[in-house]
């Protein structure tokens, strides 16, 4: 294989990306493995490097005498033609073999806009995407955020894997190793596969329709556990990795991330995330600072970002920053902070905020609109924060709005652009003159994801996206103010592969015959493409993007990610009438449901409360 | 404490570009236990100067790196090769001092070996392209060697001679490396870090 490779890479961008060798990459003899696992990334390498599920899986399986964890990431389409020219199979950067000598590929499915990719990889392996088609082995397994709907990929993934992986990814491997020693086929194994709590094998349940083509939910073929998600047990006492793979293509950032906290229980009703990671558990401090410290002494980093969907909220935040910060040469990162001036004393601490700017996500422009979505931050808190930063020294400002919110209006248009230049104002009265302000404000257009309490809310129509689009850019001009919007046809796409259902699988394959693929790169988006796609597989985008009647069985309603359906209609119903419903760490119990599903006991945080 | 490194970049770490490499090299010495010297100034870097950038693709068989270390180190070869990925591998380290000039004002040629997909019927073409630049140039069956002068870190470049012979084969397509780095002797740099060719 590297015979052949040198000859190609001389002629690709960022070779390095195909090489593998990387330091703490690791190498087994390859006598002594009886299990090869390649985990697989959808996108190009320096993306999937970003990911902690794909490091933490590496070394779990790694750790394993007899298992050997490869990496495999998306060729870059200047390498896909090279290796197609020369007829190179997809390899696993470890060993350098195919793909699909392996006994297991496991994609992790981050955002929706990677799924051409996987496609595109299995075709580069040789492999039929179509796992019906796939007779033999390796299996090809899914998790992450993506599994949580997985129908529209049921076509082309043997098994999906549900919920957290540092457990029942040994689960997966051991069965598998026995599987293959006792010369099990491909259906038997996957049979084996489906009496795991937390795997869902597609083919072992079949969709209902009924005359009109409306979805009626799926019928198990088979007695198998419910497809509830999985859980660490103990996520408190699990350790953070020891080692990272330290790429050779440096991203933009060297630091390392530690998981501080998993979960948030803030509610926000649009945040997939935020549904699908509860419950929401913390890492003990002393274990956070001593194994941090370990983990930059062994990848060389000199950066460590405290990774949670809300870092602030970690109940001794200040002085775990406090702890890392004072060994000499080290700086830490906050890359979710809240939106209230305790964050940014926080952030003032680290020194690593001084370059980026600060960055607040107030995600919409009027109190009503912030209520409607519960994100329980108020004008106050947004002017507190902005006080504070101007006056430590800051000059830019990166806030983060949604647009086509269930209810928003152009009152909350202007409420953003009021809000805008209030901060300018505020910013003249602290700063003076002198002063170089610098506001981006980036606005993304409101997705509804499964899971959410908005699961049954539309996509806002193109035009009336636009049009709202273009009323915050001719309101906030250049220079002082800079407002990247995004694409409708890329939330567009993103809307029907988050809640698609089993037929959506014929216009990704489609769309990935017809070329597409990086759909999340705008240079290499192609939303004609994918028109045709959709067409000729019979799917209604309109229909599928718009509102959902709340009685409809849900094409990921047979996945149970422990928070119920009663709690997300409620979430919706208080939305409807703008009312809040505060965090359950630092208030009453909300009743999701999530910590009865897996007899946890609710995290109560005391001290700084967020600011509601 | 002032270095010299020998090493050799091979394999895959022939694919790692330049900019990548640099920050690879700070990494190692991180990982390593030493601590560079860092630069003044608003933006502070890591003190390090390559003798001569290397392409990214080609391999390099003794390059040249100048480091400041902010402590004396002892065992230096060996705990960076302790932490170095494979296909990198530091092969000596002198000490030098002031008034020892910079490592990238010593380099007056380079030698490169190039296989190329056939013999060539006669040196002319590298004569024509290389100009003033070449030095020596030999051929045994269908690998060329090269010696070209470097006049203030300015050369030619081993794959553009290449291409101009071939010209049906794209650039890219050769296999290239380093074989080392020269200098001229004179009473400045006297004795020459192990590692560097004398010219003469």
């Amino acid at each position: 294989m590297w015979n052949k490779l040198k000859f190609i890479l001389p002629y690709v961008e960022k070779p390095a990306r195909y090489v593998g060798n990387e330091i703490n990459s690791v190498v087994k003899v390859q006598g002594e493995v009886e299990l090869r696992f390649a985990l697989a990334f959808p996108d190009v390498y320096e993306i999937g490097f970003s990911y902690m599920g794909f490091h933490i899986l590496y070394e779990i399986i790694n750790d394993i005498p007899w298992a050997q964890a490869e990496r495999v990431f998306a060729p870059w389409p200047d390498m896909e033609a090279k290796m197609r020219e020369h007829n190179l199979p997809l390899y696993g950067l470890e060993t350098k073999t195919p793909l699909d000598t392996f006994d297991i590929i496991g994609f992790t499915l981050q955002y929706e806009l990677g799924y051409t990719n996987i496609l595109n990889m299995l075709d580069l392996a040789g492999l039929s995407p179509y796992a019906p088609e796939r007779s033999d082995f390796p299996l090809v397994l899914a998790g992450g955020p993506g599994a949580m709907n997985p129908e529209p990929l049921a076509d082309f993934i043997d098994a999906f894997v549900l919920g957290e992986g540092e457990e029942i990814i040994l689960e997966i491997v051991e069965t598998v190793k026995e599987a293959r020693k006792g010369g099990l086929g491909k259906g038997d194994t996957l049979a084996k596969l489906a009496a795991i709590p937390g795997i869902y094998v597609p083919k072992f349940y079949s969709p209902a329709y009924d005359a009109n083509g409306v979805y009626r939910g799926l019928k198990p073929l088979g007695d198998f556990p419910p497809l509830k998600k999985r859980i660490v047990n103990d996520f408190g006492s699990h350790p953070l990795p020891r080692k990272l793979v330290v790429p050779l293509v440096q991203p933009v950032h060297d630091r390392v991330s530690i998981e501080i906290c998993r979960g948030c229980a803030r509610g926000c009703r649009f945040c997939q995330a935020g549904m699908l990671y509860r419950p929401v558990r913390e890492r003990p401090r002393g274990q956070l600072a001593e194994q941090g410290m370990q983990l930059l002494q062994n990848t060389g980093s000199s950066e460590v970002s405290l990774s949670s969907l809300s870092s602030a909220d970690y109940s001794q935040i200040e002085e775990l920053v406090k702890d890392l910060i004072a060994s000499e040469g080290t700086s830490v990162s906050l890359p979710s902070l809240r939106v209230d001036s305790f964050s940014v004393e926080l952030a003032r601490l680290t020194k690593a905020v001084r370059k980026t700017g600060l960055t607040l996500a107030p995600e919409a422009g009027s109190q009503r609109l912030r209520d409607v979505i519960n994100k329980n931050v108020s004008e106050a808190d947004i002017f507190n924060a902005a006080r504070k930063a101007f006056a430590m020294g800051w000059d830019s400002l990166k806030l983060y709005f949604m647009l086509g919110l269930p209810s928003e209006t152009d009152e909350d248009i202007v409420g953003i652009i009021d809000l805008v230049r209030g901060l300018e104002r505020l910013y003249r009265e602290t700063r003076g003159k002198k002063g170089r302000l610098k506001i981006t404000v980036a606005v993304s257009t409101f997705v509804p994801k499964p899971h959410t309490p908005f699961q049954w809310e539309a996509l806002l129509e193109r035009q009336e996206v636009e049009r709202r689009q273009r009323l915050l850019l001719d309101n906030l001009r250049p220079p002082l103010y800079k407002v990247q919007t995004s694409d409708w046809e890329e939330s567009k796409l993103e809307a029907m592969l988050a809640r698609g259902d089993r037929r959506l699988g014929r216009a990704i394959f489609l769309a990935w015959q017809k070329g597409c693929r990086f759909d999340a790169w705008s240079e290499h988006f192609r939303p004609r493409l994918w028109e045709e796609a959709f067409d000729e597989a019979g799917i209604d985008v309109g229909a599928s993007t718009g509102e959902i009647p709340l009685a409809a069985v849900l094409p990921w309603d047979h996945i149970d990610i422990g928070v119920s359906k009663d709690y997300l209609l409620g979430e919706l119903a208080k939305a409807k009438a703008a009312e809040v419903t505060r965090d359950c760490t630092f208030a009453d119990c909300s009743r999701c449901g999530v910590c009865g599903a897996f007899a946890v006991k609710p995290l109560k945080r005391g001290g700084k409360a967020p600011c509601d | 404490m002032r270095l010299i490194l020998c090493y050799e970049k091979k394999g895959p770490m022939a694919f790692i570009a330049h900019l990548d490499f640099q920050q690879l090299w700070w990494r190692i010495f991180r990982l390593a236990g030493m601590r560079l010297e860092m630069t003044k100034g608003y933006n502070p870097r890591p003190r390090m100067r390559f003798a001569l950038p290397l392409a990214t693709g080609f391999q390099g068989e003794r390059e040249l790196l100048e480091v400041f270390l902010e402590e004396d180190e002892e065992e230096v070869v060996e705990r960076l090769n302790n932490v170095m990925p494979r296909g990198l591998a530091v092969l000596a380290a002198t000490p030098v001092a002031d008034p020892f000039p910079k490592i990238t004002a010593l380099v007056d040629a380079v030698a490169y070996r190039v296989e190329l997909p056939a013999s060539l019927p006669g040196l002319d073409c590298v004569v024509q392209v290389a100009g003033d630049y070449l030095l020596a140039a030999d051929q045994e069956g269908s690998e060329l060697t090269l010696l070209l002068k470097v006049d203030n870190q300015r050369s030619v470049r081993p794959d553009t001679i290449a291409a101009a012979c071939f010209p049906q084969q794209d650039p890219a397509g050769f296999a290239i490396t380093r074989t080392g780095i020269y200098a001229r002797k004179n009473e400045k740099n006297s004795p020459l870090p192990t590692g560097m060719l004398l010219l003469d």
